[in-house]
């Protein structure tokens, strides 16, 4: 006779083999694809290697480069100065336009797929199509300003160093707006409609609303948001490289960019190799930065 | 005794041992009997001229399927490059590669002997040897004194001048740099650019910065150097740059050079009419069309040399067949490797990419129907055949790291946003901090 407790434990043993037998493949795939490259990459960060013939261990030698080379730090800090753009613009245009589809109800189904669709389009083609747009010579953006008597504005948007660190930031801000508003929608659709309707009737009006009931309501969702959001800025490379190469010279490069001269164009893997790791290491940072501040924020509001 | 259900269970089971033998001895069979080679290349259908040559090569393929097989692996443009670092990188090399063939982008394949010399390839060739290639193009991939690639990327390039511009504005012709800077003013208050070039990744601004360079006495000798000097800081390198700064200056280049850079968006702005000079290659020019009055001219002198512009060209044959080495010394493979490069290097291909995509032939023999060429790449072959040719930095820098600075920083000078000492010293320094 099996007793009860024998068949709980059977039971239990029967959905652990289970849980595994569905985790196993993407486990594996996981650690084939992910976990086992970037101890490649490490390994490959203290050697020089082009790619052929043997590899050379050098110790430290690719992070002491990095730290001295120049292209590197103009780099690191674009990606910085993207990030704080992503927070200042990409953040509150999603913020703003997601509230605004959330108190909007007829059609936000429709604006929703509107805010959305940029997101879906090839970085490729987004970047193609806004050389085209911000061509000095050729593109109707210089065109309308010099219809409009606004020569002193119509640049070499992408010629300039200071312009074209802007517009390529600017069109990745653009472009994933959509992707932020729907994560940040979804955490708002998710808050009861009577806790909302009873902030109505007790008087709130649409930006207490807002500060008081829905913030607080999508701070999870906000904070999956900026996660993607500052990792995103770490990896960008698409738009740039399309645009501008990262240039003129590193001025519009970010670290992803920067990475891929080195191990491809350069033909440094060992260096390409130790800054993908510096990326990874400050996604990684920035990660548990982002997740102690809100785990920090619930703690005190909390006690 | 065996049960009836368990009798079955064995029949299938041995059936099914069976069939998989079968197929793993058949595949093991065919494999020895079908070589199976890996091609790397970047033809692709890009244009109808691109479908004929792409045709040809699939029905070459298809041809010889019952001797070898080929494994096409196509990448367009400069992320082959990629591609081809990465297949290094993992040891799994393509058996053939269309590549490019000089030390600054072949350079680390051949330092690490994964390559095969040509004159190894023509011992176990009976169709091709180094004398069925026309003598001058070795030298634009010759690397420590040996060849590894098998020309056959040759282009030939040619200035070209909007005449309705001319006409417009009732100017004539520039000849020389100054005289274009001269009319600069004339030609932007028309709203026209004076010479369409750009520079982004290098092109196709290094390209015209070297037609400038080599006008100057000496430059030669300096380029054919830099691989034993290490060394881009010259007088006449300063004086080159100093023509494009000023050039720039004189509002002779577009705006922004690096939306106009790289090889559509800078020669879109001469097929539409908006600009009065450029420069291209065969076949971009004969894409032209009529829209308005064009013709081709000599490049632009250099006022303060004595150079002979009716007598300079820019050709580029810096690419063509690589073979893998170890791919050669596999004698399943060699046949067909040999086979197959034969025919790609042959007259019947050289043909038809010549009459379709304005490739110039770089077999001394390879028989077409000249009626069949565009006229325009006929006319342009005729006047480049007996001009000398500009040798590049790309041809000349012995390192692809510097070579990337050296792209990488001319676009930076070409912007405006870099100073002829602070890219001087750029590439220098990438030069002295590469050399090994």
């Amino acid at each position: 006779m099996i007793s009860p407790r024998s068949g709980k434990s059977a039971r239990k043993r029967h959905e652990r083999a289970l849980a595994l037998a569905f985790t196993l493949p993407s486990l594996v795939l996981f650690v084939m694809f992910m976990i086992v490259p970037i101890f490649g990459a490490l390994y490959l960060s203290f050697t020089k290697w082009s790619g052929a013939g043997a590899i050379k261990y050098i110790g430290i030698s690719n992070y002491t480069n990095l730290l001295h080379n120049r292209d590197f730090w103009i780099s690191f800090r674009n990606s910085v100065i993207l990030i704080v753009l992503h927070l200042g613009f990409q953040l509150t245009s999603a913020l703003f336009f997601s509230y605004l589809l959330y108190r909007t109800k007829p059609g936000m189904r429709f604006f929703r797929s509107v805010f959305f669709l940029p997101s879906v389009i090839s970085a490729t083609a987004i970047g193609v199509m806004f050389s085209l747009l911000f061509n000095a010579d050729l593109g109707p953006i210089n065109f309308v300003l010099h219809e409009l008597g606004l020569h002193d504005w119509a640049l070499p948007w992408l010629s300039n160093k200071t312009t074209a660190l802007l517009v390529v930031s600017f069109i990745i801000i653009w472009q994933f707006i959509g992707y932020h508003v729907v994560i940040i929608l979804a955490g708002m659709k998710a808050i009861p409609e009577e806790i909302i309707e009873s902030a109505i009737i007790d008087g709130s009006n649409t930006v207490v609303l807002f500060f008081r009931i829905v913030y607080p309501l999508i701070k999870d969702m906000l904070q999956v948001s900026l996660i993607f959001m500052v990792t995103g800025c770490l990896k960008a490379f698409d738009h740039s490289y399309v645009m501008t190469m990262g240039g003129p010279g590193v001025s519009s490069s970010f670290l992803a960019v920067f990475m891929y001269k080195q191990a491809y164009s350069r033909q440094k893997l060992g260096l390409g190799s130790a800054a993908g790791l510096v990326i990874l290491l400050l996604a990684f940072l920035c990660t548990r930065v982002i997740n102690w501040m809100f785990y920090h924020k619930d703690e005190e509001s909390v006690t | 005794m065996i049960r009836k259900e368990n009798r079955k269970k064995l029949y299938s089971g041995g059936l099914a041992l069976g069939m998989m033998m079968t197929a793993a001895f058949g595949m093991s069979a065919a494999a020895e009997e079908i070589p199976t080679i890996r091609f790397a290349h970047q033809d692709t259908a890009s244009s109808e001229g691109m479908q004929v040559i792409v045709d040809a090569l699939d029905g070459y393929i298809a041809s010889v399927a019952d001797r070898y097989i080929v494994e096409q692996e196509v990448v367009a443009g400069d992320d082959l490059k990629t591609k081809i670092a990465t297949d290094m990188a993992s040891e799994n090399l393509p058996d053939i590669m269309w590549y490019w063939g000089a030390a600054s982008d072949a350079g680390n394949m051949i330092d690490a002997d994964l390559l095969i010399t040509v004159d190894e390839f023509f011992e176990a060739s009976e169709k091709l040897s180094r004398e069925s290639f026309k003598a001058p193009l070795w030298d634009q991939t010759t690397v420590n004194g040996k060849n590894y690639c098998l020309p056959v990327d040759n282009l030939e390039s040619n200035w070209v001048v909007n005449k309705t511009i001319l006409n417009e504005l009732g100017i004539e012709m520039p000849k020389t740099y100054n005289e274009l800077i001269a009319v600069s003013d004339q030609i932007n208050e028309a709203g026209y650019i004076p010479l369409a070039m750009g520079c982004k990744g290098g092109n196709p601004g290094h390209w015209w910065v070297d037609q400038i360079y080599w006008q100057y006495e000496g430059a030669r000798e300096e380029l054919l150097d830099i691989s034993e000097s290490w060394n881009v800081d010259t007088e006449n390198f300063r004086k080159a740059l100093q023509v494009v700064s000023d050039l720039k200056e004189a509002n002779c280049l577009p705006q922004d050079t690096i939306a106009n850079g790289d090889w559509g968006p800078y020669w879109a702005l001469f097929t539409e009419g908006k600009a009065l000079f450029s420069w291209s290659w065969a076949g971009g020019i004969a894409g032209i069309g009529d829209g308005f009055e064009w013709e081709l001219c000599d490049m632009l002198k250099v006022d303060e040399t004595n150079a002979d512009t009716s007598n300079l060209s820019e050709p580029y044959c810096g690419a063509g067949l690589m073979i893998n080495k170890k791919s050669f010394e596999d004698e399943a493979k060699r046949a067909a490797i040999v086979d197959f490069v034969e025919w790609y290097c042959g007259p019947e291909f050289q043909a038809i990419t010549f009459i379709n995509d304005g490739v110039v032939p770089t077999l001394v023999d390879c028989d077409y129907d000249v009626s069949l060429v565009d006229p325009v790449v006929q006319e342009v072959v005729s006047r480049n055949s007996t001009r000398e040719g500009v040798l590049t930095h790309m041809a000349a820098i012995p390192n692809a790291s510097v070579w990337a600075d050296y792209q990488s920083g001319l676009d930076e000078f070409i912007a405006g946003t870099m100073t002829i000492d602070e890219y001087v010293d750029y590439v220098q320094n990438s030069l002295e901090s590469n050399r090994e």
